[in-house]
């Protein structure tokens, strides 16, 4: 059907005047209605929550039992609903044993415990020099509750949990995805859980730099004492360029050097600001994390003997 | 308006199948994808739901109906990660509306299309990652252009620039200059002195 | 600071030349110091980017124009109305404001697009070696120019003169001693000087200059 009245003319279904009157008044009405209340996912018509179960188990290729990945996906706050439903209807307590499926808690602990050993494991064979002080800096943002409930909001979880509201709180992402992964193990063997974490939480690392997510405060002095333990001599700073000294845009680089032994270099708008990333340089360079270096190989970190030692 | 519009509100086109001209503004970004996807040892498809809105009189819902008939089942069960949602409606329209695991969701108007149309424009809501159509500014993208190190002015310049004070007569000449006829006269008497001692 | 924006800032950095003008040829320093101030001579240079380093360029009083470009180029400036374009002489252009034949030949050099005023804009020239220290402290790096600057004779020592090789004797008749300058040269009083004629009326603006310019100051001295 061709819609051949034109909107916005006079020609238009605004020609009446009673009509123009009738479809301003809609318009106020709406506006003053406020917007659409969010609303569970569940509540459309389009919904089975079994076979989006069974969907989620093979969207990761793992075999898992249906029902367990139903207590993976029930958050705490859901159970607490239920129950203060049924003592409102008058239900005794004891009726409320017969629930048949329990809360994700236990299973988020053990996955997060999984999932932080393996973490810690990767980033140590995979950067040994790397300091146990940046490691813990990384495994926090990696394991941070923005950063878990990020990726699980991506994988596609939020449509599955059951809780409380129609959408759920980061906290209650986070723990879905570290029950999914107890779950895995679970059902599958600890290899399989780890694979999931390797796949989905470590290449969040992707496109950062762990120099970066490790914030050291003062370069120059951690450089002065890696050095020392090495019993190497203290660093010099030389400024090795300036280009636009007394115009805005200056450029300053200068070299880090111990003993004449060149460590490393950078720019910067000031001579301060060049000497400190020149410090930052010349330890990245020591823990070799620099840019040289090759990424994670994610989808080979088994094959360099990360499972096969346990 | 509408240009004005969308340059405010920076909306993606709705359907790829409804007509939007490219005079218009249309929003851009570079090319990613949602968590790395396919850079871990697996891939995951991102369409998480699909929905069929079919009616089962109309005309203009037969090849939808002869999908349904045919090769629904098929697919089910190549693609066992998707849920299929089949949506009888009298007398409106057959739909197709993709959910994606990022929450984004895609619609796509099917009226009068055949059976093969609709396996096409399921099978490209299925390879998609379900972000809205944008134009991409670049079709490629990586996080560590260059392993030698990117290129500043000052890489091949010799180093001694900086202890020198300007202007510096050392650097005021050619490089190679020609040699001058003054130049040549000197080198030949040079030349005959030596002829002479020897 | 981050690693990449210290790499954008060094990549990106704006490197400040000096260029020493004495005895060049500005047409062919021009097209140096255009290729510099656009950018182009870097591995990163890209159309829509403005890649280009600055120049500072100093001693252009001392430029060396080609053949009898002095007296017979000319910058021609047309005017609004009817009759009244008029060239100028770059000899002229020069005494006016020396650093006009250098800024100008830059500016041929650069293509006619936008950019061309923004990249003009980081060009500095001075007509002598009188640099502002600010400006001489941004300097890092030098262009070298395109000619090879000639000795002057006056510049040469008296020992240099006598062991250069001789290829002939010169008759003695001939040999006069024209480095002794006061010999043979007189320095004109001003009163001595003709005075400037200007052209008035409509034959002042088409074929002629728009003021006269007095060509010989020097006077030849007869010898006896």
């Amino acid at each position: 059907m061709v819609r051949l009245l034109r909107y916005g003319t006079i020609f238009g279904p605004l020609k009446d005047r009673w009509r123009y009157l009738y479809k301003n008044d809609l318009y106020k009405r709406r506006i003053e209605a406020g917007p659409e209340p969010e609303r569970f996912r569940s509540s459309l018509i389009n919904w089975n929550y079994d076979a989006e179960l069974y969907a989620c188990t093979h969207r990761f290729g793992e075999k898992m039992n249906i029902e367990s990945l139903r207590n993976a996906m029930t958050d705490a706050s859901f159970l607490n609903q239920i129950t203060k439903q049924r003592t409102e209807a008058g239900l005794a307590a004891t009726d409320q044993t017969t629930l048949s499926f329990t809360h994700n808690e236990e299973l988020a602990k053990r996955g997060e415990e999984i999932a932080e050993n393996f973490l810690r494991r990767a980033l140590q064979f995979w950067y040994p020099k790397f300091p146990k002080e940046g490691i813990d800096a990384v495994m926090e943002f990696l394991i941070s509750e923005s950063t878990i409930a990020d990726i699980s909001l991506k994988l596609g979880f939020k449509t599955l949990i059951r809780c409380d509201g129609p959408s759920p709180r980061p906290k209650m992402l986070k723990n879905a995805l570290f029950a999914f992964i107890g779950a895995v193990d679970e059902n599958n063997d600890r290899s399989r859980a780890e694979l999931f974490v390797s796949d989905f939480i470590l290449t969040h690392l992707v496109g950062k730099d762990i120099n970066e997510i490790w914030h050291i405060k003062n370069p120059m002095g951690l450089l002065t004492k890696v050095l020392e333990e090495n019993g190497r001599q203290a660093p010099e700073s030389r400024l090795i360029w300036a280009t636009g000294v007394s115009s805005v845009l200056s450029t300053y680089i200068v070299g880090v050097y111990s003993n004449k032994e060149f460590l490393g270099k950078s720019a910067g708008a000031t001579i301060s600001i060049a000497e400190e990333m020149a410090a930052r340089d010349a330890l990245r360079r020591l823990f070799e994390t620099d840019e040289k270096r090759a990424s994670i190989p994610f989808d080979k970190l088994y094959k360099h003997g990360l499972l096969i030692d346990k | 308006m509408s240009q004005f519009l969308r340059r405010i509100i920076s909306l993606p086109i709705q359907s790829i199948r409804s007509f939007h001209s490219f005079d218009d503004v249309t929003p851009a970004k570079y090319i990613s994808t949602h968590l790395k996807n396919g850079l871990g040892s697996r891939y995951v498809c991102q369409l998480q739901r699909l929905t069929i809105q079919v009616c089962k009189e109309f005309r203009t819902s037969y090849g939808t109906r002869e999908w349904i008939a045919n090769d629904l089942m098929n697919f089910a069960r190549q693609h066992p990660y998707v849920v299929v949602y089949v949506q009888p409606r009298r007398h409106r329209a057959p739909n197709l509306i993709g959910e994606y695991l990022s929450g984004d969701r895609q619609w796509i108007p099917l009226s009068n299309c055949d059976r093969q149309q609709i396996n096409w424009w399921v099978h490209s809501l299925l390879t998609q990652q379900g972000d809205p159509q944008w134009r991409l500014l670049k079709q490629m993208h990586t996080d560590s252009p260059s392993i030698q190190g990117i290129w500043t002015p000052f890489t091949n310049k010799p180093n001694d620039l900086i202890t020198r004070t300007y202007p510096d007569k050392d650097l005021i000449e050619m490089e190679y200059p020609q040699m001058t006829a003054t130049q040549q006269i000197q080198e030949l008497f040079e030349q005959q002195k030596t002829n002479k001692t020897t | 600071m981050a690693f990449n924006k210290a790499q954008q800032l060094a990549t990106f950095s704006r490197v400040w030349y000096l260029f020493d003008a004495k005895w060049q040829c500005p047409h062919l320093s021009g097209e140096k110091i255009a290729r510099i101030l656009r950018g182009e001579h870097k591995p990163i240079y890209y159309p829509g980017e403005s890649t280009g380093d600055c120049v500072v360029a100093i001693n252009t009083r001392h430029v060396a124009l080609r053949n009898d470009a002095w007296r017979a180029e000319a910058l021609h400036v047309r005017r609004e109305y009817a009759k009244t374009r008029y060239d100028i002489p770059l000899f002229k252009l020069h005494e006016l404001d020396p650093t006009k034949v250098l800024h100008l030949c830059v500016l041929n050099c650069m293509p006619m697009d936008n950019t061309r005023r923004y990249d003009m804009a980081r060009l500095y020239t001075f007509p002598d070696d009188a640099v502002p220290a600010h400006l001489l402290r941004n300097v890092c790096d030098q262009i070298r120019g395109s000619r090879v600057i000639p000795k002057r004779l006056d510049n040469v020592t008296s020992d240099d003169i006598e062991k250069f090789p001789q290829m002939f004797k010169w008759p003695k008749e001939l040999v006069l001693d024209d480095l002794d300058r006061d010999k043979f040269v007189r320095i004109v009083p001003p009163e001595e000087i003709p005075k400037r004629q200007v052209m008035l009326g409509q034959r002042a603006g088409r074929q002629h200059y728009w003021f006269h310019v007095s060509t010989s100051r020097h006077e030849e001295v007869k010898i006896n």
